[in-house]
């Protein structure tokens, strides 16, 4: 490879860096349906996402996220057997079951949907009927891919095309303020 | 191959002939079907549901999950077609694809003491747009709060098999009857739409002397045909731009006018200063006049984080959306676009009155120079006149109905 050619790659890669590090994206409404806050962290952890706010009542775009909890085939036979083992020992032997989870974030414009981003994960969980849950009903593997999911989401809402444009439109309208 | 392989291979092709064999008479038997129709059936079949009925989803708190009545009918719609055609496909305006029978659906829910209900009125066309059939099909299901959102489910699939078994019924449909000549992507919407009832109605007015009209966004919302209607003249308008970040469009009448409302040259707006709102509230309930408010421009700015929004006091009413607020010097300053969720804050003991949002026309005015719509602008003295700003908003409204 030439030395032109190289330099030309590498001015290419440190642009396309560049790009990635600017973005930052308009502020958002945010909504979940589940562990609102531990994804709302996750969330606003990536700078595109830094003015993401759960009060922004009056904005145009909003993050939203919802879930669906289905059990599986196999999970439904599994959970009803289950449920005969766990009722019929009071509790004494933990509860199993098989879901789907599915996670989907929206970008939405004034209600209506610009951009969505959907995240699926089976899992099968044993729990304590009597313990208190503080996973939502995801189980500890399950919240923590949530919040994965919720990473990854927003990795890829900021380099989507679709989001993109919606930046660029938002900024033609509303510029922000020089400092 | 061994012998004994032989037999159990003959077996098994035999018990799931068998057993095909027996599903199809029994489905055949439980749909009345005639001995005459295929099942499944080689009509290419293309069917057709309202996108409002299709988004349709709301969270039960009581029940903790999401329900979903338009993905309800999206899955029976694939899973008992698929049952009964061998090529059964959803109403795509910008898919490849050819079909022969198009069945367009008008889906009406509703729930009453515990039993959840499922009205489908329905119509057959061929690829020419002629109808062939139309019907309605209904069927009930138990529901409770944990059954919730299966049960939607559950009577879609119901309904679903009543109405495709009435198109095999009646029009005993075949590949050679009825060959897959038509184009998803020519299909015409004018004759797809219910006319029955709008799925909903707004305001729009005259913008410039073209007979471009300007709107909120959120009144076009998955239209598919939109009629415009003033002073007892109907006309078909089509969109040409919008934005959705705004919460603005424009749409074409091809008819010229002298009734265009003119932006203030400008669009500087004063806190308090009076204006007047024409829009088409509330339709089926109210007479269908135009509906002229007055209040002031309340505050510079919206709800928490709303942008280019100014608030204004005259009442609206649904229906009201891309209604004009005007000037008494008969400026455009805004396009009705909203309103504060008032029940939301009634829960809360909070009675808000009159609390309303409009976009302001300065970011009217960039999307249009953005978009080339033609717009006059125009520098008023003198302190304004109510008879005047009622005349010019009155003279530019059209009430807009949007059919799906």
């Amino acid at each position: 490879m030439n030395t032109a050619l190289r330099v030309i790659l590498l001015a290419g890669l440190m642009h396309s860096t560049a790009v990635v590090a600017e973005v930052e994206l308009p502020a958002m409404n945010y909504y979940s349906s589940i562990a609102s806050t531990e994804l709302f962290t996750a969330i606003k952890t990536h700078p595109a996402f830094a003015r993401l706010d759960k009060e922004l009542y009056g904005s145009a775009l909003q993050v939203r996220v919802t879930h669906s909890l289905q059990p599986t085939a196999g999970g439904k036979a599994t959970g009803f057997v289950s449920a005969i083992l766990t009722g019929s020992t009071l509790g004494l032997i933990p509860a199993v079951s098989n879901n789907n989870l599915s996670l989907v974030y929206e970008i939405k414009v004034h209600g209506k949907t610009a951009a969505t981003f959907t995240y699926q994960r089976t899992f099968t969980r044993a729990f304590n009927i009597w313990a208190k849950d503080e996973t939502y009903g995801l189980g500890k593997d399950g919240l923590e891919w949530a919040k994965s999911t919720a990473t990854q989401f927003a990795a890829d809402a900021a380099n989507d095309p679709r989001v993109l444009e919606l930046k660029r439109e938002h900024d033609f309208y509303f510029p922000a303020a020089a400092p | 191959m061994s012998l004994g392989r032989w037999l159990l291979c003959l077996a098994f092709v035999w018990g799931v002939v068998g057993t095909a064999s027996a599903a199809e008479t029994q489905f055949r038997k439980s749909l009345k079907l005639p001995p005459d129709v295929a099942v499944p059936n080689d009509t290419a079949l293309a069917v057709y549901i309202p996108a409002r009925h299709l988004e349709l989803r709301f969270y039960s708190k009581i029940a903790g999950v999401w329900v979903e009545p338009g993905a309800a009918l999206d899955s029976a719609r694939s899973e008992i077609g698929q049952q009964l055609f061998t090529r059964v496909m959803p109403v795509d305006f910008k898919a490849d694809g050819s079909y022969s029978l198009l069945l367009a659906l008008s889906p009406k829910w509703s729930i009453d003491k515990g039993v959840l209900r499922l009205e489908m009125r329905y119509r057959v066309l061929d690829g020419g747009g002629k109808e062939l059939l139309s019907g309605q099909e209904a069927d009930s299901g138990g529901v409770n709060a944990a059954s919730l959102a299966g049960a939607f489910h559950a009577v879609a699939l119901k309904v679903a098999k009543l109405v495709f078994a009435d198109v095999l019924r009646e029009l005993k449909p075949s590949a050679e009857k009825f060959p897959a000549s038509s184009q998803l992507a020519a299909i015409d919407s004018a004759v797809l739409v219910d006319r029955s009832e709008p799925a909903s109605t707004g305001t729009a007015f005259y913008i410039n002397k073209q007979g471009q009209l300007m709107t909120a966004a959120h009144v076009l919302e998955d239209c598919l045909v939109v009629e415009a209607r003033q002073d007892a003249q109907t006309f078909a308008v089509k969109r040409v731009a919008s934005s959705n970040l705004l919460d603005l469009a424009i749409v074409e009448s091809g008819l010229p006018t002298d009734r265009a409302l003119a932006l203030r040259k400008g669009q500087q707006l004063t806190l308090g200063e009076s204006v007047t709102n024409v829009g088409y509230p509330l339709q089926g309930i109210l007479s269908s006049s135009p509906n002229l408010t007055r209040g002031n421009v309340s505050a510079q700015g919206g709800l928490k984080g709303s942008e280019g929004i100014f608030q204004f006091s005259a009442p609206i009413q649904p229906g009201s959306s891309g209604g004009p607020v005007v000037s008494d010097k008969g400026e455009l300053l805004g396009v009705t676009v909203g309103t504060l969720n008032a029940s939301v804050l009634i829960e809360r003991g909070l009675l808000p009155q009159n609390v309303n949002f409009a976009l302001d026309a300065r970011y009217a005015a960039m999307f249009m120079r953005q978009a080339n719509i033609e717009f006059n602008e125009i520098e008023t003295s003198g302190p304004g006149d109510m008879q005047v700003a009622n005349a010019a908003a009155l003279g530019a409204v059209v009430q807009l109905s949007c059919y799906q």
